[in-house]
């Protein structure tokens, strides 16, 4: 019976991993297949011309800047209150309410982020739309997944490596910047990675806040700056995708957004591994 | 040396020099006592470290030993939970005083652990670890400090050429005389080790308890064992810490040749596990 019951549950983990992987695979076998034919070196260094003409070098430069912008500003957040969580906040109710709030931050769903950018830094600000309140409101909006991943490697560095660098006299500061954030980089690697997927396609937050279908290249100043970006490109094609240009260049952009966020994930890899490969050797 | 080892441990002559005048008193503790959120679990009414010379604390496990000597250096506030009252005092300072930098303070009373901590990285790095963070020497002293630390150590000529190699690559014994290379680098007054040798084969130890004597010549050194003959072997003076209703309490140190006065110490200490027959300690 104990047998049967472990062969039953090896099953269903198997059938499990083979779904989850089924979907990834599925997920990126129609959009290669629809999108590839569209793909070509002028579709990724032209602007775009008209609905569903031309190229999208625009709109990776827009999606690129506010990604750029999102992570400059959300990775040294994350690190700052990631240390405040593990190190520097002693008692632990105050440990625990920012914990909370940062779970709570990441339940907020993108739109009322995207609300909360228009209220703050368009309306607020008097910035428009623009490409910095669009980084800002991504920004937020990754900050809790880059600080809980960090938060996690922090706490996973051995107790006895903090230990032993404080025996030796460093300060607490020299036992982070020593100890705790070079153990700690592949979180911030795997966080950032996880945050700017996430970032990457997210049409809500940039909807009232930096994006525009048409009219804009590359911004010279922070007001009245949009930019075009390939998630809000994308939604737009979308809703007309009966059309058979923009259907090419929809699935020709999400080819180019999936490429986006892959070369993230090949980028990081080295870190992870060596990170990974530190971890196993002590 | 294993022979001078053998026949001090078999002698019955004291084993402290014969010196008219008495050393100098580096460290002492007066009614210390270490709380666990509130109930005590140590207590210390007099303890008194006297300058180039070994005094040992001797103990069974748990009594708390180990927890006496971060009280020492203040590597107990780094354990939550736990609070410490009374007077310590370095030199005529007091080590809890509110002008005294923990950091400073643990620069002058190094540690070395039970089980050896070496940091990723490569020998030369790990030996080279406080000195870097803490007194940031120039970079074309390095060699210079690593030589000297290692060879202080015993443990230059078996790493000499691979330097560069990870740390992780040394036997246990050796790992253990590589971070002693690691506070000696930082050239403390006083060193701590907790049962330095109590993960190491016969041969390691040997070596370890030879270089302790020698270091004692230029440092005042406190060791931390449960071993009886390493006691007689390495110590001048020594202290007990036994349980009383549950709390560990130390009793003054006294020269390791005249015995335990205290029989309920004696007990304690004839009662650890591995104890020969014999009375080791009279």
């Amino acid at each position: 019976m104990r047998r049967l019951i472990d062969h039953g549950f090896t099953l269903l983990t198997g059938m499990a991993a083979l779904a989850a992987c089924g979907l990834l695979v599925g997920i990126a076998a129609v959009i290669l297949e629809r999108g590839l034919p569209a793909l070509s070196w002028e579709f990724v260094s032209r602007a775009a011309d008209g609905f569903g003409g031309g190229g999208v070098v625009y709109q990776i430069a827009g999606t690129v800047l506010l990604l750029l912008t999102a992570l400059g500003v959300a990775a040294p957040t994350a690190i700052a209150v990631a240390l405040l969580a593990t190190v520097y906040l002693d008692r632990g109710r105050s440990r625990r309410r920012l914990t909370l709030a940062l779970y709570a931050l990441n339940g907020v769903p993108s739109i009322v982020f995207g609300i909360v950018g228009l209220a703050v830094f368009v309306k607020g600000l008097g910035w428009g739309k623009s490409w910095l309140a669009g980084g800002l409101v991504l920004a937020l909006m990754i900050l809790p997944t880059l600080t809980v991943a960090l938060a996690e490697r922090i706490r996973a560095v051995p107790r006895s490596y903090r230990t032993a660098a404080s025996g030796l006299g460093l300060s607490r500061s020299a036992v982070v910047w020593s100890v705790l954030l070079p153990q700690s980089l592949g979180g911030l690697v795997s966080g950032t990675l996880l945050g700017l997927a996430r970032a990457a396609g997210e049409t809500a937050p940039i909807l009232f806040t930096a994006a525009v279908f048409a009219g804009a290249t590359l911004p010279a100043g922070v007001k009245e700056s949009p930019i075009l970006a390939l998630p809000y490109h994308i939604f737009v094609l979308a809703q007309d995708s009966f059309d058979p240009a923009a259907g090419a260049a929809l699935w020709g952009s999400a080819t180019v957004l999936l490429a986006l966020v892959l070369s993230l994930s090949i980028a990081a890899l080295p870190t992870r591994l060596r990170t990974h490969e530190e971890a196993r050797h002590g | 040396m294993a022979e001078a080892l053998r026949q001090r441990s078999a002698s019955s002559e004291p084993i402290v020099s014969a010196a008219t005048t008495e050393p100098r008193i580096v460290l002492s503790c007066n009614d210390l006592e270490v709380r666990a959120g509130g109930t005590p679990i140590l207590r210390c009414p007099e303890l008194e470290v006297r300058a180039h010379g070994v005094t040992g604390v001797i103990g069974p496990s748990g009594a708390g030993k180990s927890t006496l000597l971060k009280c020492l250096n203040r590597l107990i506030e780094l354990e939550p939970g736990l609070s410490v009252r009374g007077r310590v005092e370095l030199d005529g300072t007091a080590v809890y005083g509110r002008r005294t930098d923990p950091a400073r303070l643990r620069e002058r009373i190094g540690i070395l652990f039970q089980q050896p901590v070496v940091f990723p990285g490569s020998i030369a790095r790990n030996v080279l670890f406080g000195l870097r963070w803490v007194r940031r020497p120039p970079r074309r002293t390095w060699p210079g400090h690593v030589q000297r630390a290692l060879r202080a150590a015993s443990l230059w000529d078996e790493v000499e050429y691979r330097l560069d190699r990870p740390a992780t690559e040394l036997s246990v014994g050796q790992r253990q005389r590589l971070c002693l290379a690691r506070t000696l680098a930082m050239e403390p007054e006083v060193i701590l080790m907790d049962e330095p040798t109590s993960s190491l084969d016969p041969a390691s130890t040997e070596a370890i308890e030879g270089l302790i004597r020698r270091l004692a010549e230029r440092h005042t050194i406190v060791l931390v064992t449960h071993d009886m003959d390493q006691a007689r072997r390495v110590t001048d003076r020594i202290a007990c810490v036994c349980l009383r209703d549950g709390v560990g309490v130390v009793a003054p140190s006294v020269p390791t040749a005249t015995g335990l006065p205290d029989p309920g110490c004696r007990r304690a200490v004839e009662a650890i596990p591995g104890t020969p027959g014999r009375r080791v300690i009279p």
